[in-house]
């Protein structure tokens, strides 16, 4: 087989083009689910059960609709529903960013759970009230906890934005399957798509992993010693330097 | 200044306090002692409220935080201002561990006193040098040892500058080497004239310090005294518990 990887190299714009919207797509409905996730496990932990039981039948439909079927819903099914029409890289957003919002409340809700009852307790014991406690003692952990498993989300997100191509946004995929029924050249494209997939997950594995390891804490922290700053150390000396002097 | 009257808690249905009277005046040491199970620390852990009885009066300070006694005319206090006034000491330190030991110390006088935090942190290193740990202000609790952990425990309870501590089974969870320094500081902050109640097994604590000794079984308190309990007790569950023990 006689290959021709000019086609990948006189076509980098049109790479360009669809890489930059299929970020757009993901990033845009990855903040949406980061932030509606959060809103959503803190409705399935809430203590009016109207409330749980509205969360957990978004979580529970959300999730078992096929990201292709939801997207091809909100393009077709309920912009006609109710009388909007929606631009394709509305409804891709949309779709995509219910669809992670159901899936990171679930990775919310167990971070949150994780933060053993004890640290609930000793806030409450020093006069916090339940949303300083939450602000300042539970999703701090809990943060902390969900940095890995929202980072495979992102990259799922990623993946599956390459759905939203069949409802004729211009993302990477779309952007390929044109330039292929041009040129006949889908090997060299589809190959150069492929390894654009690769750099971008493995761009968000590495930010997700340095993000691990700068919120870790004590000795799991950047192997082995948590960052301070000269100008924190510097404070500290002089309240160590204060305690010690008076009296 | 604490009074606890006919405090009632279950569980379902295993009622594990039963109608329980506890009185600890200012400047008193309580220490309450007994086997596990008997709802010592169910009944400490009910004076600030982490434990809502079912029944029964919690007066601290002059307010009623509990569900109260038929009659009684006490006003209702807030259990939000309740544990400003209550530090509490946990057996397993609980310490928040993305926070530094300054951080831990200082975090309730920003967010629940509203101090400043230049002024919080002169107060929680003061309060951090009272337990012997000046030096450890940018430590994590994951770098501390478990005596240094509790001892910081008890500074962030104590940097609140409250009426009365709470220690519940504070030297449980430590390996023994460790146990003398948390005593220790616990010892000085008795001297210090700090009213202390204390859930402990630790019975050498109990006859140095304790003014009040509590002994608690099966949900009831069996007998209470002074240091001469240990020695003089006729009741034979209490003795047969303290021969265990000792």
């Amino acid at each position: 087989m006689n290959m021709n990887w000019s086609v990948v190299f006189d076509n980098l714009d049109l790479f360009a083009q669809g890489l930059l919207m299929t970020l757009q797509l993901s990033g845009i409905a990855a903040l949406i689910a980061l932030i509606g996730g959060l809103l959503v496990a803190l409705l399935r932990l809430s203590h009016i059960a109207i409330l749980r039981w509205i969360a957990a039948a978004f979580i529970n439909v959300l999730r078992s609709v096929p990201p292709f079927a939801l997207i091809i819903y909100v393009y077709y099914g309920i912009s006609l529903a109710i009388g909007v029409n929606f631009t394709p890289f509305f409804a891709g957003v949309l779709a995509l960013a219910l669809q992670y919002t159901a899936w990171m409340a679930e990775v919310y809700r167990a971070g949150i759970q994780a933060v053993p009852p004890g640290q609930i307790e000793a806030a409450h014991s020093l006069g916090f009230n339940s949303v300083r406690t939450f602000i300042s003692i539970t999703l701090p952990q809990a943060l902390r906890i969900v940095i890995p498993p929202l980072g495979n989300n992102i990259v799922g997100l990623i993946k599956d934005s390459s759905l939203v191509s069949y409802i004729g946004v211009m993302e990477l995929i779309r952007s390929a399957q044109l330039l292929t029924s041009q040129t006949f050249r889908p090997f060299e494209i589809y190959t150069a798509t492929v390894i654009l997939y690769l750099v971008v997950t493995l761009v968000i594995s590495q930010v997700f992993s340095y993000l691990e390891r700068r919120h870790a804490t004590g000795r799991d922290a950047l192997g082995g010693r948590r960052h301070t700053s000269r100008r924190r150390r510097a404070r500290l000396d002089r309240l160590t330097e204060l305690a010690v002097t008076e009296r | 200044m604490i009074r606890l009257r006919s405090i009632v808690k279950s569980y379902g249905d295993h009622e594990v306090l039963h109608g329980v009277d506890l009185t600890v005046h200012r400047g008193e040491h309580v220490v309450i002692f007994g086997p596990s199970g008997s709802g010592k620390s169910t009944l400490l852990r009910s004076i600030n409220l982490l434990e809502q009885p079912d029944s029964g009066s919690v007066e601290v300070l002059g307010a009623e935080y509990g569900p109260g006694i038929p009659g009684a005319t006490l006003p209702r206090g807030n259990r939000l201002q309740l544990r400003q006034k209550v530090g509490m000491v946990f057996q397993q330190f609980n310490l928040f561990p993305h926070l530094t030991a300054l951080d831990n110390v200082s975090i309730a006088l920003r967010r629940v006193k509203h101090i400043s935090r230049d002024e919080a942190e002169v107060r929680a290193a003061r309060a951090l040098r009272r337990v012997g740990l000046i030096d450890k202000l940018g430590s994590y609790p994951s770098q501390l040892s478990g005596g240094q952990q509790q001892r910081v425990a008890i500074a962030r309870a104590l940097v609140m500058e409250p009426d009365v501590m709470l220690f519940d089974e504070p030297t449980s969870a430590l390996d023994p080497e460790m146990v003398g320094e948390v005593l220790g500081v616990m010892r000085a902050v008795a001297e210090d004239g700090m009213t202390m109640v204390v859930v402990t097994h630790e019975m050498g604590f109990a006859r140095e310090m304790g003014d009040q000794n509590v002994f608690m079984d099966a949900g009831q308190i069996v007998e209470k005294g002074d240091r001469s309990l240990f020695t003089t007790t006729t009741e034979p569950r209490t003795r047969k518990f303290l021969e265990a023990v000792l």
